[in-house]
């Protein structure tokens, strides 16, 4: 085991680049919480014409504290520091690139920690499990990470099913989980606390979306077209929602699974409505094929879409049909800035493969991990206290900040499809929720 | 505060009217039980056709044991308790579940299954066959007397001194991880990670209930209470749904504001859709959730708050009623609740009576182990609490009926 252990070490100096030093920073006395949950504008807050004033306004504006136990345990001495890994990893599931791509990220953010000494001289290690099509399953494996192996955080899952079977394993067993890759707001929308979310989630590119429609471009006849299963299901109620409030509530949503290739069926429905776009909310694969469809239908209204479908494959099989193509996505990645270029630079070596969302927030995720570690102590409980103490994080993707739930609520992108490639910019914001992000 | 005098005197009092209340639960325990000399199974007694009666043909054979009627219609105020640790046998404790069966004590740990009998605790783990240590939830089937376990690794039966496992890979149990368990008649019901499973002790034959055949559009179950004709599950991210056994309907309870950061009106509907704490008892619904309690009569729903009742916490981990009386555990304390009154126990021996908003603070001497409270039973006029800290028994006392003022 020291053999392994030193092996682990010499290995991540060996494929460590200079460290990043994205130790999650620790304020003595943390800011004040934002108030307004998850950086929602003036106009989307719910129920805000109201005249009477709801009986709770925020339940979310506080963090949960944990009350329970744990955090008075002495830190043990491990041979190696585990981290579990939870994330689909089947290349035959529409969802396993992005799992692959985020371990990728993982597993270079270990490398790089152990390189740079691990957890006072102790190497941290993966603990790789693989969530199944059924969502149980995922339950057995988390129990299976904290009492067999013995992990001292977990980062996961890539769709929110799992990631929310995973989340109420937590408070039988305590143990700290870093989401970086479900973006269905309700996965914090209960008051566990052991759960830090480092990628933006479907509110922020729901606000940012329906800003644009509605208010940059001034849309008002706006259909849409969303895959069928949980993620779509969730991430498409705060657009529909924030439709509504802004006066131009969405006249036709119809859906597709996961895996269909012919969509006229539901787009002659969305034809006859002759909208002034169309969101297409689906991964890369079921996008492209949709505009293809769309296109060759004579429908050529702008198509805004989701951050998933941002990745190469979009472009590859769509050419110039892509064009115009917008949607709201978490980061920008043809920022200069150091820490991205480090990240990027070090990745390709590495995997051979240029990094994409997933990866980044994986890596980022897991320095957050890493550093919540390396501040409270080999104890779950203190790790989660960590986490929770974090106002602002310096990562690949950015500068994080998160809200009172935990949540990073960062300003976001629009990446649009301009001569058969992405250019980003930075998401139109709405009333107010700048002013708010700075406070943070 | 009280003179020397007038306190022994009010002592005295009180000690006659604990007195009068333990003789009253006796002579129910007994009514209750068929007699005094009926003799009762128990999941430790062998096997046998006296310790398995077949449920009736016109109902279930089963005592109501939850429907037991209150020994006083308001919450009793324990006055002494006395907690037990790992220092008197108890493998963990970190106490996860108990369970009154009679004179046994039952508590699920995150090291084993213990149960105290005659004074001493004695520990059962997985060289004794449980699925996994960590056991979540216990239950008693009345009618059999065994006991059914719910572990991190599938779900057991303790049966005549044996334990028998289901996991989801050996039987119908819709996953390994099991968070509830209920009691009605032949049938276990279990809510797991994945769906409520219900298992026929007689026809040996499972069903299952998740998000594909039933209303509930999540299959993450967290707790379920069966009584009368109605299944109650709590469901993690679908609020409450309801299943009647006479019609076979399913019907669901959601938090009708639709946000779930908001609650609109006190007292409209449950105020979240994550419940993982449910208990069914005399037609009264008790759901806990991480934002408070609510209770539903079957007409009405009333929620309570932290902020506007004696709820010691909004995070609600377990519900359990007994009569009209709910005690919730939450994450700073126990509660108890009879619709008028609420009675709060803490770590340091606080305790909190509030009546109509006004709160009155006591200290005890004696305290629950932990104010992280994980499950509550009832054995007569006394309570077991389980809690992170081990697992505190708490009894009526002369002194209680200073901590009721």
């Amino acid at each position: 085991m020291k053999l392994q252990a030193a092996a682990l070490l010499a290995l991540g100096a060996i494929m460590a680049a200079p460290p990043l030093g994205a130790a999650p920073r620790h304020p003595a006395a943390p800011a004040p919480r934002d108030p307004y949950y998850a950086n929602t504008p003036d106009e989307l807050i719910p129920y805000r014409r109201m005249k009477i004033k709801p009986y709770e306004r925020n339940f979310y504006a506080k963090p949960q504290k944990w009350n329970g136990p744990g955090r008075d345990e002495p830190d043990a001495k491990p041979r190696t520091v585990r981290f579990g890994f939870l994330g689909t990893l089947d290349p035959a599931n529409p969802l396993g690139a992005f799992g692959k791509q985020m371990l990728q990220g993982c597993q270079l953010a270990i490398a790089e920690a152990n390189g740079a000494g691990g957890y006072k001289g102790t190497p941290f290690e993966l603990m790789i499990h693989a969530d199944r099509a059924r969502w149980g399953d995922s339950s057995n494996e988390m129990v299976r990470m904290v009492c067999n192996d013995q992990v001292y955080g977990v980062l996961g899952s890539v769709d929110s099913a799992n990631s929310h079977v995973m989340m109420r394993v937590t408070l039988k067993f305590p143990v700290p989980v870093v989401n970086s890759a479900t973006t269905d707001q309700t996965l914090m929308e209960h008051r566990v606390p052991f759960i830090t979310r480092v990628i933006p989630d479907d509110r922020q590119y729901a606000y940012a979306t329906a800003w644009e429609l509605f208010r940059v471009k001034h849309f008002h006849n706006v259909a849409m077209i969303r895959i069928n299963n949980r993620d779509g299901r969730f991430a498409i109620r705060k657009l529909v929602d924030a439709a509504r409030r802004l006066g131009s509530p969405i006249p036709v949503e119809v859906r597709f699974n996961d895996g269909d290739s012919d969509f006229s069926e539901q787009l002659s429905h969305i034809k006859p409505v002759s909208p002034d776009a169309v969101i297409v909310w689906g991964n890369p694969r079921e996008t492209a094929l949709i505009v293809k469809q769309m296109r060759s239908m004579g429908m050529n209204q702008p198509i805004y879409g989701w951050f998933r479908a941002v990745e190469p494959d979009l472009l590859a099989h769509t050419g110039q049909l892509m064009e115009g193509f917008t949607a709201a996505v978490p980061m920008n990645p043809t920022s200069r800035s150091p820490r991205w270029t480090h990240f990027r630079a070090a990745y390709l070596r590495r995997f051979h493969q240029e990094p994409d969302t997933f990866a980044t927030y994986g890596y980022d995720g897991m320095n957050a991990l890493i550093g919540a570690t390396r501040t409270a102590g080999l104890n779950r409980v203190r790790i989660s206290d960590a986490l929770e103490k974090l106002n602002t994080l310096e990562g690949a993707s950015g500068t994080l900040r998160f809200d009172g739930g935990r949540s990073n609520i960062c300003p976001i992108y629009m990446a649009e499809v301009r001569h058969g490639r992405f250019v980003y910019r930075p998401a139109p914001t709405a009333n107010g929720a700048a002013n708010r992000t700075a406070v943070r | 505060m009280f003179s020397p005098k007038t306190r022994n005197a009010r002592r005295a009092a009180a000690t006659a009217a604990s007195l009068l209340l333990l003789a009253h639960a006796a002579r129910y325990a007994r009514s209750a039980s068929g007699g005094a000399s009926a003799p009762r199974p128990s999941a430790l007694s062998q096997p046998g056709p006296a310790a398995r009666p077949v449920a009736s043909a016109v109902g279930f054979a089963h005592v109501r044991r939850e429907a037991e009627p209150s020994k006083a219609q308001m919450p009793l105020s324990y006055a002494e308790w006395k907690s037990y640790t790992v220092k008197d046998g108890l493998p963990s404790n970190e106490v996860k579940c108990v369970r009154v069966d009679g004179t046994r004590i039952w508590a699920g740990t995150d090291q084993g299954l213990a149960c105290f009998e005659n004074g001493a605790w004695r520990t059962y783990g997985v060289k004794d066959g449980l699925p996994h240590r960590v056991v979540l939830t216990l239950e008693v089937a009345q009618d059999t007397g065994d006991l059914w376990i719910g572990t991190a690794g599938g779900l057991a039966r303790l049966s005549g001194g044996l334990i028998e496992k289901f996991t989801q890979t050996t039987s119908g149990l819709s996953n390994d991880l099991v968070y509830g368990i209920s009691c009605l008649g032949p049938d276990v019901w279990v809510a797991t990670a994945s769906g409520v499973s219900r298992y026929n002790t007689r026809t040996k034959n499972w069903s299952l209930f998740d998000h594909t055949n039933t209303i509930m559009f999540e299959p993450w179950c967290y707790a379920v209470s069966a009584h009368d004709d109605l299944v109650y599950v709590g469901v993690w991210g679908a609020g409450v749904v309801e299943y009647n056994l006479k019609t076979g309907y399913w019907r669901d309870y959601h938090d009708p504001d639709g946000e779930t950061e908001v609650c609109l009106f006190k007292d409209a509907g449950i105020t979240h859709e994550v419940i993982p704490a449910v208990s069914y008892v005399n037609g009264r619904l008790w759901a806990g959730s991480y934002f408070g309690l609510s209770t539903y009569d079957g007409r009405h729903w009333k929620n309570y708050f932290k902020k506007d009742s004696g709820l010691a916490s909004d995070f609600v981990n377990f519900v359990r009623a007994s009569g009209d009386v709910g005690w919730i555990c939450t994450d700073d304390g126990l509660s108890g609740f009879n619709g008028r009154e609420w009675i709060t126990y803490r770590k340091n021996g606080e305790v909190v009576r509030t009546v109509n908003g006004h709160a009155v603070k006591t200290r005890l001497p004696s305290a629950l182990a932990d104010s992280y409270t994980f499950g509550v039973d009832f054995q007569g006029d006394s309570l077991w609490v389980a809690t992170a800290g081990g697992i505190s028994h708490g009894t009526l006392g002369p002194a209680g009926t200073l901590a009721r003022r």
